[in-house]
């Protein structure tokens, strides 16, 4: 009595009786496609805050007073710049190794000959990108020589994998959305050809098109909520199955795990979908009542 | 009153014209034409039986004048409106202001007795406060008020017939197109039904009412008009119809 009933028995049709379970499998594959997107936008998010590196080469000099000064003065403009967590100079046994595989295992006093620049690592805050022209101009107006650059240990084909992921999870989603609108949109138009009898009436009593496209877009609304709790319940337990179930058996199947608004992003999908849903039909509902007069 | 090119029909309370059909002929696909240059003038506030044999085309005029199909010529003017060149919102605006009884009912069968009267007033917009004072007094004064929860497959022939003539009124229409609404109504509940019709007469609503019962029109005496394949004949004063 309450006016709760839809005047068309949308309910009654198979094609529409099946619109909850349709929706709902694709809310399950679309909210997968971008779970996958989000972990992997945390992935390259992860990459991004590991902390950058430059290493700055301050030429010898024969005067080793002179160059622990100018040492002491190029460490402390490095340490005021913004950004910075240390310095540190990079050790004898250090330089040794990294010439190794130029020279050899030389001795103590060939090593000796050889005149290595000082090098010191600046090592910056996670998250912090070094501006090197800054850094180079502050180092070289102590050290007129210096070079710098950016030693930092890279992404590589991580990031490279995870940016592609991205975009094929964000793309898949969003195929998966373009695929629920012409489901939605078929069964609407199959459904206004089955009960053209009581679109007949509804017309016949009064009603305006957008009356009666209400009733598609409520029932297609109706079923995008229901199917879509269904398949979001559904694809969060696949995706903490995959993220922590692996963990008891102390392996990692996901290498991230979502953040706070990973999952406020992932919960929006079948918002979205049951807005497309009902968008879709109420368009699709109001050209099919256009035919009629 | 006059017969022939334009049937203006006696009963005429206000004068002004409410529905005006101007040589209008029907046809369905391409068959034969069911209705032939029919000119009729309908006034608000008057009552009319429409009366002829089976297959005369009451039913097919009743069509035409409650929107349902459209003539294959000729025009039909609704409210002042010429129908043909009104914009789809207006077609709406027009129907909300016509009753109709259908011979079939056309109830929907997922809908309570409640509901079904309540459509015209959902569709027209009116709060749900409103609806379940008006249809639950409507049913009740037509003895359904037990049944208002029951679907039209639970429902007796003659309480679905109630039903669809609650719905047909429940919004005081300015035109009510009645085909056989007595038809499978008890003889006790047909007096209520033209107790009920001739009150909305009273009240300014123009019926026309297609019955092929003469015991109805002699009991309740008014202007008949008669059909015979597909052509008004001419409108025949109640008595004379009755006395027949």
């Amino acid at each position: 009595m309450g006016g709760a009933a839809l005047d068309l028995p949308l309910d009654d049709t198979p094609a529409s009786r099946f619109l909850a379970w349709l929706i709902g499998g694709l809310v399950f594959l679309a909210v997968l496609a971008c779970a996958v997107a989000v972990l992997a936008q945390g992935a390259v998010d992860r990459l991004a805050e590991r902390p950058r590196i430059l290493t700055v080469a301050l030429p010898a000099v024969d005067d080793p007073a002179e160059g622990e000064a100018e040492l002491a003065r190029v460490r402390a403009a490095l340490e005021a710049l913004p950004g910075v967590a240390w310095t540190a100079l990079v050790s004898q046994e250090e330089l040794d190794k990294l010439v190794e595989p130029w020279i050899g295992r030389a001795s103590a006093e060939a090593r000796a000959e050889l005149i290595l620049p000082r090098l010191v690592d600046v090592r910056f805050q996670p998250g912090v990108v070094p501006d090197l022209e800054e850094v180079t101009r502050r180092v070289r107006a102590i050290a007129p020589a210096a070079m710098v650059d950016e030693t930092s240990p890279s992404g590589g084909a991580l990031e490279e994998v995870a940016l592609r992921l991205r975009w094929i999870g964000g793309g898949a989603g969003l195929l998966v959305l373009a695929v629920l609108v012409v489901v939605v949109v078929l069964v609407t138009r199959a459904s206004l050809d089955l009960h053209d009898e009581t679109v007949d009436l509804l017309r016949l009593l009064g009603a305006p098109d957008r009356y009666v496209a209400r009733q598609f877009e409520l029932h297609a609304m109706a079923s995008a909520l229901r199917g879509g709790s269904v398949g979001f319940a559904l694809a969060l337990g696949t995706i903490l199955g995959l993220v922590h179930l692996p963990a008891l058996w102390g392996t990692r199947l996901v290498p991230v795990v979502p953040r706070p608004l990973d999952w406020i992003l992932l919960a929006m999908v079948p918002v979205v979908a049951a807005l497309l849903a009902t968008l879709s039909a109420r368009s699709a509902a109001t050209h099919g009542l256009a035919r009629l007069r | 009153m006059s017969v022939g090119s334009d049937t203006r029909v006696d009963g005429d309370r206000s004068g002004r014209a409410i529905l005006q059909l101007h040589g209008v002929g029907m046809r369905y696909g391409s068959g034969d034409e069911v209705l032939r240059d029919i000119d009729l003038t309908i006034n608000a506030g008057t009552f009319h039986y429409l009366v002829g044999p089976s297959g005369a085309g009451k039913t097919s005029l009743l069509r035409l004048m409650s929107l349902s199909a459209a003539p294959s010529r000729g025009n039909v003017v609704l409210f002042g409106r010429d129908v043909a060149l009104v914009e789809r919102d207006e077609l709406g605006r027009l129907r909300r202001r016509i009753g109709v009884v259908f011979q079939d009912f056309r109830l929907l069968d997922h809908l309570s007795a409640f509901d079904n009267v309540a459509l015209p007033l959902r569709i027209g917009g009116a709060d749900e406060e409103q609806i379940s004072t008006y249809v639950s007094q409507m049913l009740g004064w037509l003895g359904l008020a037990e049944r208002m929860e029951a679907k039209p497959a639970q429902l007796s022939m003659g309480q679905r017939q109630l039903v669809t003539v609650a719905r047909a009124v429940i919004t005081r229409p300015d035109l009510l197109l009645a085909d056989e609404p007595t038809s499978n109504v008890e003889p006790a509940r047909v007096e209520r039904l033209m107790f009920l019709f001739s009150e909305l007469h009273r009240l300014g609503t123009a019926v026309v009412l297609a019955t092929h019962s003469r015991e109805l029109i002699r009991r309740w005496p008014f202007p008949v008009l008669h059909m015979e394949r597909g052509r008004l004949i001419r409108p025949v004063p109640a008595d004379r119809t009755a006395a027949e």
